[in-house]
């Protein structure tokens, strides 16, 4: 009897733990600064030379993901809008943060790096979050057509 | 002197008493009073003398054959396999089960990316 009491005791505990475990969405809309005026946006026509992005999640959890080449929305063929990204997480506290680095050729070396951009989010018990990150340039375009 | 032949008869002669009574109750030693009787127990008068009676009856040999059926293996009986089977459709329900319980209670399937997304990724992509 007292057996059985533990061990429905246990199981409740392991249900309670395991109740946490809820997906929490994080959907990013990634966007190059087409903005040529500014310093660290993109001149005409470079955006699309970009053939790959990675995008990578740090803070409350990790993850990367690389977009493109052809595929993903890489390169982009009109506009300097890439698209949505989803990022799914168990953790619901903390602060995630997102980082997007694009290169100008399929090797993603520090030399093809042109452009990086970040954003953070406050991880919430939100099942769906929404953010906009947008990739600024950082390096010229020493590896197109590579 | 006399005393102590005295004090010593008055204490064995109760006991060989005592000794010829417990054989008595025991049986193991033969009274005399049977052994003059001149009947041999060997010679059972309530034995009926007609061979017939003697004989196996039919219900006689009903028990000697569910007696040989009783020694059948366990494995070559039906039951013991459907037990068996049984056992083993219930181990394989409840491990599915948990596992199907377990991974609900670990947050379930992601949900499916959503088409107009270029990409998902994270935890269950």
């Amino acid at each position: 009897m007292r057996a059985a009491r533990l061990l429905f005791g246990l199981a409740l505990a392991a249900v309670g733990a395991a109740g946490c475990h809820d997906f929490h969405y994080y959907d990013v809309t990634v966007a190059f600064n087409g903005d040529s005026t500014q310093a660290n946006g993109f001149k005409v026509g470079e955006i699309g030379n970009i053939q790959v992005c990675v995008m990578s999640v740090s803070g409350a959890d990790s993850g990367s993901f690389r977009i493109g080449p052809n595929s993903q929305g890489l390169p982009v063929t009109s506009g300097s809008l890439i698209g949505t990204f989803e990022f799914s997480t168990f953790e619901d506290s903390g602060t995630l943060n997102f980082k997007v680095e694009a290169y100008d050729a399929s090797n993603t070396t520090p030399d093809c790096k042109v452009g990086e951009g970040t954003t953070s989010v406050m991880a919430t018990a939100t099942t769906t979050n929404t953010a906009m990150l947008t990739v600024n340039r950082t390096g010229n375009f020493t590896c197109t057509n590579m | 002197m006399r005393a102590g032949i005295v004090v010593a008869l008055a204490v064995t002669l109760p006991l060989l008493g005592l000794r010829g009574v417990a054989h008595a109750d025991l049986g193991d030693e033969p009274s005399s009073k049977s052994s003059s009787g001149g009947i041999d127990q060997a010679d059972d008068a309530d034995k009926p003398k007609d061979p017939s009676l003697l004989d196996k009856k039919p219900a006689d040999a009903a028990v000697a054959q569910k007696k040989q059926v009783d020694t059948t293996p366990m494995y070559e009986k039906w039951q013991f396999w459907a037990i068996v089977g049984v056992a083993a459709v219930g181990v394989a329900a409840l491990i599915w089960g948990g596992s199907a319980l377990y991974h609900q209670l670990n947050g379930g399937d992601v949900r499916p990316c959503n088409m107009d997304f270029k990409g998902c990724f994270g935890e269950g992509h």
